[in-house]
């Protein structure tokens, strides 16, 4: 039977609605994508100067401190954090290195990371105009995926991002937001020597087949990750505590990552019931499940050892885990 | 390592010359170092004891006593020995489980490796770098004990 007027109406106004919607998507994306692609490459680009408001949540408890933030194009950067429990820390990246002094501990930990070739895959994206931070418009960029948010206020101006937010499970992870805000257009190379004294070697980027010649160990990849997970890199392991090594395999989706760690069950110092790191958890060190990392799950029978951390629930982790061959 | 892992090593094991990282501290720690000093003035006094001989008869009563002494029999009727052996059967069958592998979450200690997972990710250009590191600090710090 033909189609009377209205109802033909009212399907055109549908196909309509649905090529306005699409559109709109898609500007939407595309939008996301351009202002994405501004924040990484703005650090390349941009030298500038200020000061940032931090608040971390480590295991249930609130860690505020105010940073000086310095950066010289293209990749150098030092953070000093000038008050609360990290007051005296002072970070310092040249390049893939960092150097972390830490006055509480007197330790420099060195680490060689270089950036990641992370994308948005499967997240759900979108940008729209931002408020004013230290003075300066933005836009906000929104990312989820699972159960993991991440909002950007980027300077329309620069592209750097001047607000970060990380909230896992409705819960906020971290916060930073600058307070004050300057482009240095000739800045000083000047002090960004590696802080504190004798650095320890910290993360180290290293092959799986260079790994397992290391650790004496077969190192393999789980065979299932939380969809969208793809592998970002592979690395080495050395417990502060104990200088006990392991591999790392680091997975992400842009939004959220996680770490898959295999250690040989014949150096099991860090989660048997002696030696130094056991005395740590008995003093109440232990950060567990509770860290900002996310959870954290491990197979203590399987040889290797495997643990696994990150922005996963605990059931996604444990399949992480016992998914390892 | 702090003065409070310094006393546990000590009071667990002292051996006779410290360990690395034990070093390092002592060298540092004016109190940890008098402890030790203690400790192993301690040890190498016992050290020094000499140990008297026992008289040449002891050996002889020694023994002529175990010799007298009654050795008691542990057998019992073959019907209760069985009976016995099905009790523990029957238990074992029971109680007896195949072990399951030990996946643990959120009690373990994992201090370093949240603090390198941190520092690594730390190096992409959209992360918060500045919050990450705070965590990468944080987690070493538990990982050494130094809330």
């Amino acid at each position: 039977m033909p189609a009377s007027g209205g109802v033909k109406r009212l399907r055109a106004l549908a196909a309509a609605l649905a090529i306005v919607l699409g559109a709109h998507l898609m500007a939407q994306h595309r939008m996301t994508r351009h202002w994405l692609a501004v924040a990484r490459q703005a650090p390349r680009t941009v030298s500038y100067t200020g000061a940032e408001e931090l608040t971390v949540f480590v295991d249930g408890r609130a860690v505020q401190s105010t940073v000086r933030v310095r950066h010289v194009a293209p990749d150098r950067t030092r953070l000093d954090y000038q008050d609360g429990e990290l007051a005296g820390m002072i970070v310092v990246t040249r390049g893939d290195r960092s150097w972390s002094y830490d006055p509480r501990t007197g330790r420099t930990d060195c680490s060689t990371a270089p950036a990641m070739p992370t994308e948005l895959r499967g997240a759900v994206a979108r940008a729209l105009p931002g408020p004013r931070v230290a003075g300066r418009p933005t836009m906000i960029v929104h990312l989820r995926a699972g159960d993991t948010v991440q909002d950007m206020c980027i300077d329309r101006a620069t592209g750097v991002i001047l607000v970060h937010r990380t909230r896992r499970a409705g819960h906020d992870i971290s916060r930073s937001r600058f307070l004050e805000f300057d482009e240095t257009p000739a800045p000083s190379l000047a002090g960004f020597d590696a802080p504190g004294g004798e650095a320890t070697a910290g993360a180290e980027p290293m092959s799986l087949a260079d790994l397992s010649a290391r650790l004496h160990l077969q190192v393999r990849a789980p065979k299932w990750l939380p969809a969208g997970l793809k592998p970002l890199g592979t690395y080495l392991y050395r417990c502060p505590c104990c200088g006990m090594e392991s591999a790392q395999l680091v997975y992400g989706d842009g939004v959220r990552f996680l770490s898959v760690f295999e250690q040989s069950k014949a150096q099991t110092s860090c989660l048997a019931d002696q030696g130094c790191c056991a005395l740590a958890r008995q003093a109440g060190g232990c950060v567990g499940g509770a860290c900002v990392a996310g959870s954290v799950v491990a197979n203590l029978d399987h040889d290797p050892l495997l643990i696994a951390l990150g922005d996963a629930g605990e059931a996604e982790l444990r399949r992480v885990v016992e998914s390892v061959p | 390592m702090t003065c409070k892992h310094v006393q546990r090593r000590l009071a667990e094991d002292l051996p006779d010359s410290p360990p690395p990282r034990l070093a390092a501290h002592l060298a540092e720690c004016e109190a940890c170092r008098a402890a030790w000093q203690r400790l192993r003035a301690g040890v190498a006094a016992l050290d020094a004891l000499s140990i008297p001989p026992a008289p040449p008869a002891l050996r002889g009563r020694v023994l002529a006593a175990i010799e007298a002494t009654p050795r008691r029999s542990l057998r019992l009727a073959p019907a209760w020995a069985a009976a016995a052996m099905a009790v523990v059967v029957v238990s074992l069958a029971v109680t007896h489980r195949p072990p399951e592998p030990r996946v643990a979450a959120g009690d373990l200690h994992a201090g370093g490796m949240v603090g390198q997972h941190a520092a690594v990710l730390a190096a992409d250009p959209l992360a918060d770098a500045t919050a990450l590191h705070a965590v990468s600090a944080l987690s070493v710090r538990a990982e050494l004990g130094e809330q």
